[in-house]
């Protein structure tokens, strides 16, 4: 368990970056599929 | 198949398979065969995640899903990128915290051990299930394909992956996966190039999305609030989001691929790797099918692509009715040929309301085919799109592409089966025998029991899979399975995550409520499956939320 909590502690990634990102690029593709069906109906 | 594709085919197969037992052919005790000695990267995490998810009825079946109903699948996955990231926020660091090896040891620590008990048997149930369809599903196809024996089809998938399953544990599954998605990719991607290139001169890839369009093949979102309809971005966004939930956060296959991790931080890459990639994955094995419907407007086809189906008409007494519709299907291509040539040249309004109504026509003679078919038989599967895919492969790709392909198959067959049976026998091993075993094994008689547990449920999966009847649609009917259950079990773990003082009678009362309504929704078909982990879920935190408060006593949390 200790180990494990020295791992979690020595992350220092910005995740909320990471997950701003994912729910960015979720967005855009939504964005993007949205226009694909409305350019080709 | 030709001599190259088979030595393609094998090759791939037995170098991909020789990999993986011989890489991990020495043993690392317990913690090694069960979660890969905790020293995975993020992207063998992330390929075998996806791999694990991607099994081969996702490339024979998903392209037919779109050559017949255009790109609006794709919404089933809205939810997956949101769901990822509550199981990166939530679930992953409590599994990390308590060293769990399965998923369902955490619901003892916070409720008892029946709760444990029968979440690990609802996935138990459901995934054992799904194991055999996973293999029976490609293998009913490649068998009327390529003229195969069904059964011998099924004990190939099912024993190669036995060998390194049982052999080298989770390690060599999440190996094995990596070099089986990295060959599915590029064999996806090398028959997408193909048939852009065999597209009629005057169709460029614009031209051909064009022409989908005008069929009514690129719906890829719809916005409308109609219940009714099985895909919508709002069904997708709801009940999309609990099912990869469900999946990613508490389903065994998934949460051991993840938790083979070297740390959190390469379990939550390997699943953003999944967050950001599986819908253009999606997307492309959609569009790979809408393309093959492009492409066959040009091409002589046969009005049904399964070729059993056909045969059983043309042998029945309903012989000549089927040779009137064949004719009826022949006459009509060249007047369809004509048409899309037309619009592919000079696109207008008046044109596409044509080609909406020859795609009408068209699949109204595909649907008195079918009638036929049925007629002959009853037994026989009227679903005929999940042969379109292998038709195409068998027909137009060059030699030796044909051995990759569908080395791309039944890599996605193994793949998938190998990680089902892999957390089917972990979960046997620690939530059953070790969590009830009053002697203590040595490491090496725990790695042995082990193996021969993976053993044992890869031989029920074998053993489902040859018995498995005909399923009229493949790739839902893994899916329904998984709702049916998944609901139930998300609702235990968002008790346990959220609701602190609900304790494990409440909860026990709140699954047996729960998987009633949901067996009740199912057998009178009330709605879409997708909704089942919706209610499901919302009915084990809502009924024992209530109970807990009722409870006189005060419970265990």
């Amino acid at each position: 368990m200790e180990e494990n909590k020295a791992k979690e502690t020595e992350d220092n990634t910005n995740w909320k970056a990471w997950y701003g990102f994912v729910i960015l690029f979720f967005a855009i593709q939504v964005g993007f599929y949205a226009w694909l069906t409305e350019f080709f109906s | 198949m030709s001599g190259i594709d088979w030595a393609v085919l094998l090759g791939t197969l037995g170098l991909i398979v020789g990999y993986g037992t011989y890489m991990t052919r020495k043993s690392d005790g317990l913690e090694g065969y069960l979660k890969g000695g905790s020293d995975m990267k993020w992207l063998t995490i992330g390929l075998s995640v996806m791999a694990t998810q991607a099994s081969a009825i996702t490339f024979i079946s998903t392209p037919g899903l779109a050559y017949e109903n255009g790109m609006e699948f794709i919404q089933n996955y809205f939810g997956l990128p949101i769901a990822i990231l509550i199981v990166c926020v939530v679930f992953i660091p409590i599994y990390y915290r308590l060293k769990v090896y399965t998923a369902y040891e955490y619901l003892e620590q916070r409720f008892d051990v029946r709760i444990r008990l029968i979440t690990a048997s609802l996935f138990m149930l459901s995934r054992g299930l799904a194991a055999g369809i996973t293999i029976y599903a490609p293998a009913i196809i490649i068998s009327v394909m390529l003229g195969w024996s069904l059964e011998l089809t099924i004990l190939l998938v099912g024993i190669l992956v036995i060998v390194y399953t049982v052999s080298g544990g989770t390690k060599a599954v999440s190996l094995t996966q990596k070099w089986q998605m990295t060959v599915i990719l590029l064999g996806m991607g090398i028959a997408f190039g193909i048939l852009l290139n065999r597209m009629p001169e005057e169709v460029s890839f614009l031209g051909a999305l064009d022409l989908a369009g005008a069929s009514g093949r690129m719906n890829v979102v719809d916005f409308s609030f109609d219940f009714s309809k099985r895909y919508t971005f709002w069904s997708g966004i709801t009940g999309g989001l609990f099912l990869a939930l469900s999946y990613f956060g508490t389903d065994q296959s998934q949460v051991q691929r993840y938790l083979s991790g070297k740390s959190i931080k390469e379990s939550r890459l390997g699943l953003l790797f999944n967050a950001l990639l599986k819908i253009p994955m999606q997307f492309m094995i959609l569009l790979t099918g809408v393309l093959v419907f492009v492409f066959y407007q040009f091409e002589a086809h046969p009005v049904l692509f399964n070729k059993a189906a056909v045969q059983t008409a043309q042998e029945s007494k309903y012989k000549a009715e089927f040779q009137d519709i064949e004719n009826q299907h022949q006459q009509f291509h060249e007047e369809k040929k004509a048409a899309y040539l037309d619009y592919a040249k000079q696109p207008t309004d008046a044109k596409k309301e044509t080609l909406l109504a020859l795609d009408k026509k068209a699949k109204s003679v595909r649907d008195q085919a079918r009638e036929v078919v049925l007629k002959a038989d009853p037994d026989q599967s009227s679903r005929d799109s999940d042969y379109v895919f292998l038709t195409f492969i068998l027909n137009y790709l060059p030699q030796g592409l044909v051995g990759l392909l569908i080395a791309v198959i039944i890599s996605a067959a193994m793949s998938s089966t190998a990680g089902e049976i892999n957390a089917l026998s972990s979960t046997t091993m620690v939530d059953f025998y070790q969590r009830f075993s009053k002697t203590k094994k040595s490491d090496t008689q725990s790695v042995n029991l082990s193996k021969w547990l993976t053993l044992g449920w890869g031989i029920l999966a074998i053993i489902f899979a040859l018995s498995a009847q005909l399923v009229e649609n493949l790739i839902e009917a893994v899916n329904i399975l998984g709702s049916v259950f998944y609901g139930t079990i998300l609702g235990v773990f968002l008790t346990a995550f959220f609701l602190k003082k609900v304790g494990s009678r409440a909860v026990l009362i709140g699954i047996v409520v729960g998987q009633l309504t949901v067996f009740v929704l199912f057998y009178y078909e009330a709605v879409g499956y997708l909704w089942f982990n919706v209610i499901g879920c919302a009915i084990v935190m809502i009924v024992s939320y209530i109970t807990s408060l009722f409870s006189s006593k005060p419970e265990q949390s």
